[in-house]
């Protein structure tokens, strides 16, 4: 796993309040086993993370990362199982080619792409699970809150 | 093209005399301030309203999705190699079967005064697999360059880009002419039409048009042909072919694909492929 | 075109002072501004930043009285609590729209009598009493125009409260047309009087179009059902941009946008020649097919609202046929209607 680069420091921490949201979309079969095994073997992980569950990260349609940004959520994860490793024998290789390419569609429109993460856990991978977890809602923290819809969210003309 | 005019008169008048088809689809001088717009030739004594000149720019493609235009019966449809691209696609997504359009092809140089954009950079000046094709075979090769715009635009940073799109889109009145006019938009049911939940929030305040806007782009990824008329009619001038220029750019490096170069071809997100795809950005 | 109550010539500059006096009063001056090439209204802080040469801008003036989305009530509930509604903050600004066209103008009696037909709508007329038009007679016009063919002018004073006639030399005669415009006109002593003589920008030719609107009403009264709508409707492709930039087409549609604790019932523009806008809940569409829609639409503007309100919906000022993707013509309707009533 490819490490997230942040530059934030346990100082900079300690003057910051802002809790990220961070909504994540989990396959029902690899990420989200994945993450109930990080709980059985009580490994802590932050709790700014809102999981909702899915039958497989191939269902995942952009509509959904768009309206949880949309409805106030700093950053988004799709987190499933690993290449080869499909419930449905190719779910995730379609959700690797439609997701990456919808990041690539939020940074022409001047949208941070760092705040649409993908991840490949499968249910082995409590530990892994953890470390995601952590190591995102640490970037979330540093990038800090997204405005752009609470921005836009005065409607009148 | 006066010749070229004459002799799809006469391939018109012959297809509705033998009844081989029910309507022909094609341009002409239409109404008092003699736009080049649709005319559906149904009768033989019809065609003399079809023409064929540099100003063919409109897709008439998008007419195949009518259902008004389907109860005609079988279409004979007068097509540029762009037009004809969006036909393949409707062909790969089983919205229309070959066997019932007879598709006239027009060989082209081009359209517009000055060349639309997309001419410049246009790699089927001879529309394939047609039924009848009239015209001299053209031969120009692309230039160069077809992703300037999108390069351009990129040279910019991150909250530019935003104030920018944030600009554009505030504009945006919510007519859904982009979506009419899009021959791949097709769907009976559109998802802003859709409300329980409702995805997409009809008002046209931004946070409405900003979902919107990427949604439709989104949605045509993979399948946009690139004919600009989603552009052309905005009557609030938003530049949405930048935003279909990227997503075909993207789809281009990343899965070298082209949309509608053939009827038989799978759009990139209805197949995969293990050599060419990565976990490029994937924890 | 009515005589107006009074007329005052003023010099060169009197909109700065205008505009500068409106400021001083916190009145929203709104004026034409040319962004892109296209002129739209906007909020101006200088009279400099008004448009000098347009023909008219890209949204018609009822967007100022009737906005294509606006909050109607806020709804909000709090744990253990009922649901809290609140009136949405939507009060009528004072303000006064400078440079509108006149066929604009005359569409807001059409929307006049709507708002006010059964039911007052409270926020239009709010806005409305709140709003002073100045209105500016054509000197230029396109293609695309036809204001006369309705009745309207280049330079009609209808629906105006101050009318600007220009002069070459940047100064106007103005014609005070009710109260409204008086006190506006007020704000103007001491302006510049013009210098020498008070010839006027001749007004803009329109041409009428080939078309007769007593004949056309004739024939809608009794052809309902005709081949003609078929075939005129074959190449429009069912979007909202002629109804939306309309300037007499007024229906909307009202939604209620909220998440699981909060949220708004807002009003939107609506057009009718979406396919959805009859489509009732069972799921039954009185207007299936885009030539019924297409002929409503038509009907409503030449027959249905002269039946009930005694004047067409229609004011001429030809932005249907400027956006018009598929290249659909209104005027090029109107006169096939008239060939088959001659």
């Amino acid at each position: 796993m490819e490490a997230i680069q942040t530059t934030s420091t346990a100082d900079d921490d300690e003057q910051t309040t802002f809790e990220p949201r961070i909504v994540a979309f989990l396959c029902n079969w690899c990420s989200y086993a994945g993450a109930d095994l990080a709980g059985t073997s009580r490994l802590g992980y932050p709790p700014n993370i809102r999981i909702v569950k899915l039958p497989c990260t191939g269902r995942v349609d952009p509509l959904f990362i768009l309206k949880a940004f949309e409805r106030g959520a700093d950053m988004v994860l799709v987190s499933g199982c690993h290449p080869g490793d499909c419930h449905y024998t190719s779910g995730n290789y379609h959700a690797r080619r439609k997701l990456p390419t919808f990041r690539s569609l939020l940074e022409f429109m001047g949208i941070d792409p760092r705040r649409f993460q993908m991840s490949w856990v499968s249910a082995a991978q409590g530990g892994k699970w953890s470390q995601v977890v952590a190591d995102i809602t640490a970037l979330a923290t540093e990038l800090g809150p997204f405005e752009y819809f609470e921005r836009i969210r005065d409607n009148r003309n | 093209m006066q010749d070229l005019t004459q002799l799809l008169r006469e391939t018109a008048e012959d297809l509705l005399k033998r009844k081989a088809v029910g309507v022909v689809i094609g341009y002409g001088h239409t109404g008092s301030r003699g736009d080049m717009t649709a005319v559906f030739a149904r009768t033989p004594q019809q065609v003399s309203q079809l023409a064929l000149d540099g100003e063919c720019y409109r897709n008439l493609a998008v007419y195949l999705n009518k259902p008004e235009v389907r109860k005609l019966g079988r279409c004979a449809i007068v097509v540029k190699g762009c037009d004809r691209r969006a036909i393949n696609v409707l062909i790969r997504e089983n919205q229309i079967a070959r066997e019932d359009l007879h598709i006239i092809g027009i060989t082209c140089e081009g359209v517009g005064d000055p060349k639309m954009q997309k001419c410049r950079f246009c790699t089927v000046h001879n529309p394939p697999d047609c039924d009848t094709v009239l015209g001299d075979p053209v031969d120009i090769e692309p230039e160069e360059g077809e992703f300037a715009a999108v390069e351009a635009f990129e040279t910019k940073d991150i909250d530019a880009r935003w104030n920018f799109w944030k600009e554009k889109l505030k504009d945006c009145i919510r007519c859904y002419a982009c979506r009419q006019v899009c021959p791949l938009c097709y769907c009976k049911q559109c998802v802003v039409e859709k409300n329980i939940p409702q995805w997409v929030e009809t008002s046209s305040h931004l946070r409405g048009n900003v979902m919107w806007n990427v949604m439709r782009a989104f949605h045509l990824t993979g399948r946009c042909i690139g004919c600009g008329e989603c552009e052309r009619v905005c009557p609030v001038g938003i530049p949405l072919g930048l935003l279909n220029q990227k997503l075909i750019q993207q789809v281009k490096d990343k899965f070298e694909f082209t949309s509608g170069m053939s009827a038989d071809e799978k759009g990139p997100f209805s197949t995969f492929d293990l050599g060419l795809d990565t976990d490029d950005g994937i924890l | 075109m009515t005589d107006p109550r009074e007329k005052l010539v003023v010099g060169a500059g009197w909109q700065e002072k205008l505009v500068d006096a409106l400021h001083g009063d916190n009145v929203r001056v709104l004026a034409p501004v040319l962004t892109e090439g296209t002129a739209e209204f906007r909020e101006i802080s200088a009279a400099a930043e008004m448009a000098t040469e347009w023909i008219n801008t890209r949204t018609p003036v009822k967007a100022v009285l009737f906005p294509r989305t606006e909050a109607l009530v806020e709804f909000e509930r709090r744990p253990g609590e009922d649901v809290q509604f609140t009136a949405a903050d939507n009060e009528a600004v004072p303000t006064v729209v400078l440079g509108a066209r006149p066929c604009d103008l005359n569409a807001l009696d059409v929307l006049d009598t709507v708002f006010n037909w059964d039911y007052r709508d409270k926020l239009y007329a709010e806005r409305r009493a709140a709003t002073t038009f100045v209105g500016v007679a054509c000197t230029r016009s396109d293609e695309a125009c036809f204001c006369t063919g309705m009745g309207g002018r280049a330079d009609d004073n209808e629906g105006s409260d101050l009318f600007v006639r220009p002069m070459p030399d940047g100064g106007a005669v103005l014609e005070v047309m009710n109260e409204r415009g008086a006190a506006l006109a007020k704000r103007l002593d001491g302006a510049a009087p013009a210098v020498g003589t008070e010839e006027l920008v001749p007004p803009a030719q329109v041409g009428a179009g080939p078309f007769d609107t007593e004949k056309v009403k004739e024939w809608l009264d009794t052809h309902f059902d005709d081949d003609f709508w078929t075939d005129m409707s074959l190449k429009c492709l069912g979007c909202g941009a002629c109804s939306y930039l309309c300037p007499t087409c007024h229906c909307f549609d009202i939604v209620d946008e909220s998440d699981w604790r909060k949220g708004q019932r807002r009003r939107n523009w609506d057009c009718c020649s979406f396919a959805q806008f009859t489509k009732h809940a069972s799921g039954h569409n009185p207007r299936p097919e885009q030539h019924s829609r297409c002929r409503n639409r038509i009907m409503h503007k030449f027959k249905y609202f002269i039946d009930r309100f005694g004047r067409k919906a229609c004011v001429g000022c030809g932005r249907c046929i400027r956006v018009c993707g598929a290249g659909q013509d209104l005027v090029d309707i109107l006169a096939e209607i008239t060939t088959a009533a001659s």
